[in-house]
């Protein structure tokens, strides 16, 4: 090693002159002095696990450690989050390291919790009632909580619950996608969250702590629904594809970017929203390229094997540039309807309705079970009257059957 | 090849160019050195000081021992603009500063990064942070802390609830 090699070369100098090698044995190094160290810098070339370890070294590495995050230098691979509803902790995979970390969730009341997606070191979570979901966002590094408004408040939630009853209902569809404008640490306000709900038809707006989501109502509809959201520069960046072919066509409304400006909440704060529209002659092209195919199945009985090709688009920063990035998707699959599902599909959903099903009749079942037990444990021990039995039941009742809403 | 020598040796060697200035450095413990001004200048610290006309007499460099200096010379040598013509051979070079093998490696780094510190020499404390990143990945809190002989100052409570608080990364 060549640092020895030096070291070699200058040990005849050093043993000329004893004292000199005393002192230089004597010659404290103290790795524990962080800033002397320049240990900021050097934790910020460290991943998340080995920073959370190095932290706990000493108070003098934890208190820098902190400060990792504004200079890290390297970008690290995202993880991937593996769990899935009714779970008490998530379930994440590092690409880097080829290793599992199960996080903790924060701990909820008896309700159940859906991961909802992530942006910028922050998960969003929702529990609660099924009809008034309680959103929030929770650092698993450092384990705060931050409280969105309720979903209740942005108007199309309303008609998101009236199609989505009971065994179809499932918060994860509502919400498509989170985007944070930073990575706000921990109590800072000033962060701005922006979300795209209900198949994409709604952009809504808030900061963590506020009382209602603010609605954007410039140009994402029914028919203009947003693809993805990206902050860039302080700036909202919305990809806006229209649904409505013929329109898309004709008009040149859409022709060009258009900025909207947009208030947030009670206080006057202001984001720029800049709505992208996507070619849609980028969508025919790469269909000609890439079309569709439909083939009868080996031994024909009906069957085909169908190739659908779909356009799905993304904002990306990369390098300081905001990209649109658009994935050719090819689904394969057999079909009876050539036009139609695929047989696979079906099967899953009637798969899933089926557990649905059976999971209710046994909650049911269970229920019943209770109550019975309890008005015949009481009616036998004389407690009640069958007025008071009736009451009682309906409250045992009630309780039983919130847990598992 | 790289020996301490060359840095001395440069000193009397490059007598052609006439405009070249020496630069005499002390360090620490009186070694002195001998260095041409175009290479020394590589640190902010010296070429402030060259800047404002104050390197005229020996320039002492304090908390740097003789053979850190030396090392330090060495690497202003091969980062000298056309010293190494192949930028990847002076990567090559460079890397074996990368790994901290065991701890008499360790206690260089650390001097170097005192030395590339005081002297502000923006490579070298590149090169010295991510050789001690590159000892720090992998390894337990606990291993750490032998590694680099460092105690403790936490007490039983707070290593307890330190652990409890990101109970995952300890799990691997």
């Amino acid at each position: 090693m060549l640092l020895q090699n030096l070291l070699r070369c200058k040990k005849k100098k050093i043993n000329n002159n004893k004292e000199i090698e005393g002192d230089i044995d004597d010659y404290m190094r103290c790795w524990d002095d962080g800033p002397c160290i320049n240990l900021e810098d050097i934790m910020a070339q460290l991943n998340l696990v080995d920073c959370i370890r190095a932290s706990n070294v000493c108070k003098s590495w934890r208190s820098l450690a902190v400060n990792r995050k504004n200079k890290i230098k390297t970008a690290q691979l995202p993880w991937l989050v593996l769990s899935h509803p009714c779970t008490k902790s998530l379930r994440f995979f590092d690409f880097s390291l080829g290793s599992f970390y199960n996080i903790s969730l924060p701990r909820s009341t008896l309700f159940r919790w859906w991961y909802c997606g992530s942006s910028k070191g922050w998960l969003v979570i929702a529990k609660g009632w099924y009809f008034n979901p309680k959103l929030v966002l929770f650092n698993p590094n450092s384990g705060v909580q931050l409280q969105l408004p309720r979903l209740r408040t942005i108007p199309s939630f309303k008609d998101f619950l009236s199609e989505n009853k009971y065994a179809n209902y499932d918060i994860t569809h509502f919400i498509e996608k989170i985007e944070l404008s930073c990575s706000c640490e921990d109590t800072s306000n000033d962060c701005i969250v922006a979300a795209s709900f209900y198949n994409q038809t709604t952009l809504a707006l808030c900061r963590p702590g506020d009382k209602s989501w603010s609605v954007f109502k410039g140009g994402v509809d029914q028919i203009n629904i947003c693809d993805d959201i990206l902050f860039y520069n302080g700036i909202l960046y919305a990809l806006i594809r229209c649904l409505d072919e013929d329109q898309d066509r004709d008009a040149d409304a859409f022709a060009e970017a258009q900025d909207h400006s947009m208030r947030i909440g009670d206080d006057d704060i202001v984001v720029v929203v800049k709505l992208i529209p996507l070619d849609v002659s980028l969508r025919t092209s790469c269909l000609t390229l890439d079309p569709h195919i439909r083939v009868p199945a080996n031994d024909f009985e009906g069957e085909w094997i169908v190739k659908n090709v779909g356009l799905i688009s993304y904002l990306v920063e990369s390098d300081g540039k905001l990209l649109i990035v658009h994935r050719i998707k090819n689904a394969i699959g057999s079909s009876v309807d050539p036009d139609g599902h695929s047989d696979l599909d079906l099967m899953v959903n009637e798969y899933v309705e089926m557990v649905v099903q059976i999971k209710r009749t046994m909650m049911f079942i269970i229920i019943t079970m209770m109550i019975l037990t309890m008005l015949m444990t009481m009616l036998i021990m004389d407690m009640v009257t069958t007025k008071e039995t009736i009451y009682v039941a309906i409250c045992i009742m009630m309780a039983a059957i919130i847990p598992f809403l | 090849m790289s020996t301490a020598a060359t840095a001395d040796a440069s000193s009397s060697g490059d007598t052609t160019e006439g405009s070249v200035r020496l630069l005499t450095l002390q360090s620490e413990d009186g070694e002195v050195f001998e260095v041409k001004e175009t290479i020394a200048t590589q640190s902010v610290t010296i070429k402030g000081m060259v800047d404002d006309d104050c390197a005229t007499s020996t320039i002492p460099v304090c908390n740097v021992t003789g053979r850190t200096l030396a090392m330090v010379i060495e690497w202003w040598n091969k980062h000298e603009i056309g010293a190494v013509s192949n930028e990847k051979e002076l990567k090559e070079w460079e890397s074996q500063f990368d790994t901290i093998d065991d701890k008499s490696d360790r206690d260089d780094v650390y001097d170097l990064l005192m030395a590339a510190n005081y002297l502000n020499i923006p490579t070298l404390l590149d090169c010295c942070t991510s050789a001690v990143a590159e000892a720090i990945k992998g390894k337990s809190t606990d291993e750490m802390r032998e590694f680099f002989d460092i105690k403790s100052d936490f007490d039983e409570k707070e290593e307890d609830a330190l652990r409890k608080e990101n109970q995952w990364a300890f799990e691997n």
